[in-house]
């Protein structure tokens, strides 16, 4: 079963044999599954994630040093077995370069990350008083309360019957009562990309705390974990989409300002610091959330309000306060790792903004923020970093059928690093291969980006995306049946990053065109698959 | 699927299915990052990292390069090109011979073939044919038909109807100014009335013969050709933008062309989703045109600028647009509270002026007083139809003290 390079371009009478059984098909599947399980150290998307001390990468700052462990107050931070990065040379994914020298005391890192500056209004009141002296009125409250919806699907009893026991045994994820009772339970849950069940279990978890099902709207207690519970739940509903839940229970958090959910409201808790509750990411989502929902009148205020929350708190910063602007003492250090937080925290923002401005097709705005990104960075970026901006300027050039996309694709071939071995001088590099495609098909030659695509796909990087537009460049030049085989062989290759909404719309959208009994049994199975593994909505009808 | 329109002809062994094809679009999943030290710990970004859709080393940004057949259609707007994937399937497990696959387009006015009729020797079981046709869409309305046509085993046939409708992309508005001199000022203001935001590739106003054209959309003081609408060449939905143009008469043309009152068109080119590209040509602009006066006097020549108390000249010209001779005499008179004063001699007698031919005449006044003062005060008196010309208000200077 294990081909070595796919058949690309096959005679085309191999397409027209009977589809390969789906035994094999599912037997590639488990076997790939069983190797699944020596994951690599996520290296990307260091946003918020953290790294070795001395090293540079701005969205990893705020990891945790060895002897943070224990002290990290909420959370006992595992660190992942399954590191890569053991040696202390520097990772080439990281994001930012910087020359500074960074803090690493627990106690400054929780200041750095859950600084935020209150409004007026909830500033007066926490100056005032705090939870041991004072009972804040209910509409001054974060009342919050978890819709009540179970999550389970009872999916895995289908696969078995599609697959087998032994087959569909690969696919087990382990149930909410699998799994402890507590964050860690939560974490196996996401692990294994078992959304629902994660979801069902920050029900149960956060009904410990009075905002379980049909609580909202009463009085309850906020901590850090509770914090944290709530955002990992946000979290899993944006990822299966489920807006109208989301949107219904964010109402309760408003716009996180309340004092309830400051740190310095709990005196007798957490003694003399000031911050929020709130995890960033949390205050983050919220604010994203408009654009999903269709009676939304201004999608961006929310995203802007984070902006400026940032900015503020990188003008303290630079002003010698405290992030929330108190006049207290950090070392240089702390404050240059602050500063690297807040401003990794802004690109970030900006980021959001600029996906809600594609979302709504709102070119313009999404051009200049990008454009912004790229000519004036805060932080010095990696090479690789500025190449992908640049990528994305281009594609956002050519969804609105701008090709002055050309240029900024060139402009990324220019920073690619002169060769560092022998060969390959002149030849393109991944990048430039799948920019290059792109814009094949805006001047509609689907043969060459065809090309382009399948050079990459040589290339070890994202195949299946490869693979993918590869079958979609086929379909418009006529070849069905091609495109097709394409997309079963990508599926059979790399079943676990394949079978995913995007991939399945394709194939989804193949089928029914060719309208063959075989298919629509097979698409079944990928889509019970998929939406065990994924928790995809359903596209099936 | 609205793309995908089936016509289920049960009775054949073969089968048509027919989709229109948009561009593909770039599919982005959901983005959620979160620290590392917050509850999902790496996971959330492990998953993201994973994706397929995003763009590595940049995953927050959703600019993945995953392309997505659409699920849902843009329209089809007039100037853009219809795509159609043609499937004719071979569903039985019988031989079929002898097909014919004949396809057209049918709009209000007209029939235009666009595929075929092609034959095809044979289609062995479950085997199909292919076709991807392409058509220009000239003809915007709600009745344009894809009707394909099969034949097969030479006795039977049957045929699919693919309708669609074909909207306006732009809305194209122009206004007209006439002047004295004969150039034609026209504005026009284009709307983007589709339902997604369009670049504007190409904007241009073609000319007729004879005119030439001088296109006043640039900022003056760039050195290259800056357009006023800024670096992006975008246009969202519903917005308008207005485009300016100067027309005159080519002056190397012979000398008197017959005035024409189809000024040119215009060329648009835009695209959009994917370079989803889009031409339309404008009808011809058509002005009216104004009724000439006898003649046509204009300055050809004034100082913006003059200094009190010091005289200045400046050229009219003065032109027949009869076609008779005339004999003018130029007098000139001093207004009565004009800070302008005339320093030459009225009742001037110029040459004969032969049918439409122009002759130049210098004048010259002094300011009297500082500040923007108005020429007034030219007759031209006819002599062979003893009619009188006055000429007020048809000019400005600035007068300023000489300070040297």
């Amino acid at each position: 079963m294990d081909r070595k390079t796919p058949e690309l371009r096959p005679a085309i009478n191999e397409y027209f044999k009977d589809p390969s059984p789906s035994s094999n098909l599912f037997d590639n599947i488990s076997s790939h599954a069983a190797t699944d399980s020596k994951r690599e150290e996520p290296a990307v998307c260091r946003i918020f994630q953290q790294i070795e001390t001395k090293k540079t990468d701005i969205f990893d700052i705020i990891k945790p040093l060895e002897d943070s462990h224990n002290n990290s107050p909420s959370f006992d931070f595992r660190e992942p077995t399954f590191s890569n990065t053991g040696n202390n040379s520097v990772d080439p994914m990281d994001i930012f370069n910087h020359e500074y020298e960074l803090s690493s005391i627990p106690a400054e890192d929780e200041r750095r990350r859950f600084a935020w500056i209150p409004s007026v209004k909830t500033k007066n009141t926490l100056e005032k008083a705090s939870q041991m002296n004072h009972t804040l009125p209910r509409d001054m409250l974060t009342m919050p309360g978890v819709e009540n919806v179970n999550f389970t699907v009872k999916l895995y009893e289908n696969l078995v019957s599609y697959l087998g026991e032994t087959e569909a045994a690969a696919f087990k994820s382990k149930t909410i009562d699998e799994v402890p009772q507590d964050e860690q339970g939560l974490k196996l849950l996401i692990e294994e990309s078992n959304f629902s069940e994660a979801l069902n279990l920050t029900t149960r978890l956060l009904a410990m705390y009075g905002q379980g099902p049909g609580q909202v709207g009463y009085p309850s207690k906020h901590t850090k974990t509770s914090l944290q519970l709530w955002f990992t739940r946000f979290a899993l509903l944006v990822k299966i989409c489920a807006w109208k839940i989301i949107s219904k229970e964010a109402l309760a958090w408003d716009d996180l300002d309340r004092p309830d959910l400051y740190i310095q409201w709990y005196k007798e808790l957490y003694g003399n610091k000031y911050g929020t509750l709130v995890p960033f990411s949390f205050r983050l989502i919220l604010a994203e959330l408009p654009q999903y929902v269709i009676s939304s009148t201004n999608v961006y205020s929310k995203l802007f309000e984070v902006l400026v929350g940032v900015k503020k708190i990188i003008s303290n910063l630079d002003n010698g306060l405290t992030e929330d602007g108190r006049n207290v003492e950090l070392t240089i250090q702390d404050r240059n790792t602050s500063k690297l937080l807040w401003y990794s925290r802004e690109a970030r923002v900006i980021h959001s903004i600029i996906n809600c401005a594609v979302n709504q097709k709102d070119f313009k705005l999404a051009i200049k923020l990008l454009k912004d990104l790229i000519e004036t960075p805060r932080l010095k970026y990696t090479i690789e970093h500025s190449r992908s901006l640049l990528s994305a300027m281009g594609r956002i050039y050519l969804q609105v059928g701008d090709l002055k996309a050309h240029g900024y694709f060139l402009k990324s071939s220019r920073l690619k690093p002169q060769s560092l071995g022998t060969l390959g001088e002149n030849k393109a590099d991944y990048r430039e291969l799948i920019d290059a495609a792109l814009l094949a098909i805006a001047q509609n030659n689907y043969k060459e980006a065809y090309k382009h695509f399948e050079n990459a796909y040589i290339m070890d990087s994202n195949k299946v995306m490869a693979l993918n537009n590869m079958a979609t460049c086929l379909f418009y030049e006529g070849q069905l049946n091609n495109a097709i085989t394409l997309l079963e062989d990508a599926i059979q290759k790399f079943p676990d990053l394949a079978l995913n909404e995007s991939l399945l719309s394709n194939i989804c959208c193949f089928y029914q065109f060719q309208n063959s009994a075989s298919n629509k049994q097979r698409l079944l199975k990928y889509h019970i698959i998929s939406k065990y593994k994924n928790s995809v909505p359903d596209i099936i009808n | 699927m609205t793309s995908i329109e089936v016509k289920e002809v049960v009775e054949h062994p073969i089968k048509l299915r027919v989709m229109r094809l948009g561009k593909p679009v770039m599919f982005n999943s959901k983005i959620v990052t979160c620290d590392s030290k917050d509850l999902p710990g790496a996971a959330l970004n492990a998953h993201l990292k994973k994706d397929v859709t995003t763009l590595a080393d940049a995953e927050t940004l959703a600019a993945g390069s995953f392309l997505m057949v659409p699920n849902v259609l843009e329209n089809l707007y007039l100037g853009e090109t219809f795509l159609c994937y043609i499937y004719l399937k071979n569903e039985s497990s019988q031989t079929v011979y002898d097909i014919i696959l004949k396809a057209e387009i049918d709009t209000a006015t007209s029939h235009i073939p666009i595929l075929g009729p092609k034959a095809f020797s044979k289609l062995d079981p479950y085997a199909s044919i292919d076709v991807i046709v392409k058509h220009e869409v000239k003809e915007h309305g709600s009745v344009n038909k894809l009707i394909c046509q099969v034949e097969y085993d030479r006795k039977h046939s049957f045929e699919t109807i693919f309708s669609y409708r074909v909207p306006k992309p732009l809305d194209l508005k122009t206004k007209f100014y006439n002047t004295v001199t004969d150039e034609v000022y026209l504005e026009v203001q284009v709307q983007n009335i589709m339902s997604t935001p369009i670049s504007l590739e190409k904007f241009i106003l073609e000319s007729s013969i004879g005119y030439d054209v001088n296109s006043m959309n640039h900022l003056l003081e760039s050195s290259e050709d800056k357009s006023i609408f800024g670096d992006m060449d975008i246009l969202d939905v519903k917005e308008t933008r207005q485009y300016m143009y100067r027309l005159s008469l080519d002056k190397t043309a012979e000398k008197n062309p017959t005035r024409t009152n189809n000024l040119g068109k215009l060329d648009i080119l835009w695209r959009s989703n994917m370079g989803t590209k889009g031409q339309i040509q404008s009808s011809p602009l058509v002005r009216q045109i104004p009724e000439l006066d006898d003649i046509t006097f204009s300055i050809t020549y004034l100082p913006d600028m003059v200094f009190c108390e010091e005289q200045f000249d400046f050229t009219c010209s003065i032109k027949n647009n009869r076609n008779r001779d005339m004999q003018l005499v130029v007098e000139v008179s001093d207004e009565e509270d004009s800070n302008l004063a005339w320093t030459m001699i009225s009742g001037i007698q110029l040459r004969l002026l032969p049918p439409y031919a122009t002759i130049k005449t210098v004048f010259s006044m002094v300011a009297l007083n500082h500040g923007l003062q108005v020429i007034s005060g030219i007759k031209l008196k006819e002599l062979i139809l003893n009619r009188t010309y006055s000429y007020n208000n048809f000019g400005h200077v600035f007068v300023t003290q000489n300070v040297s």
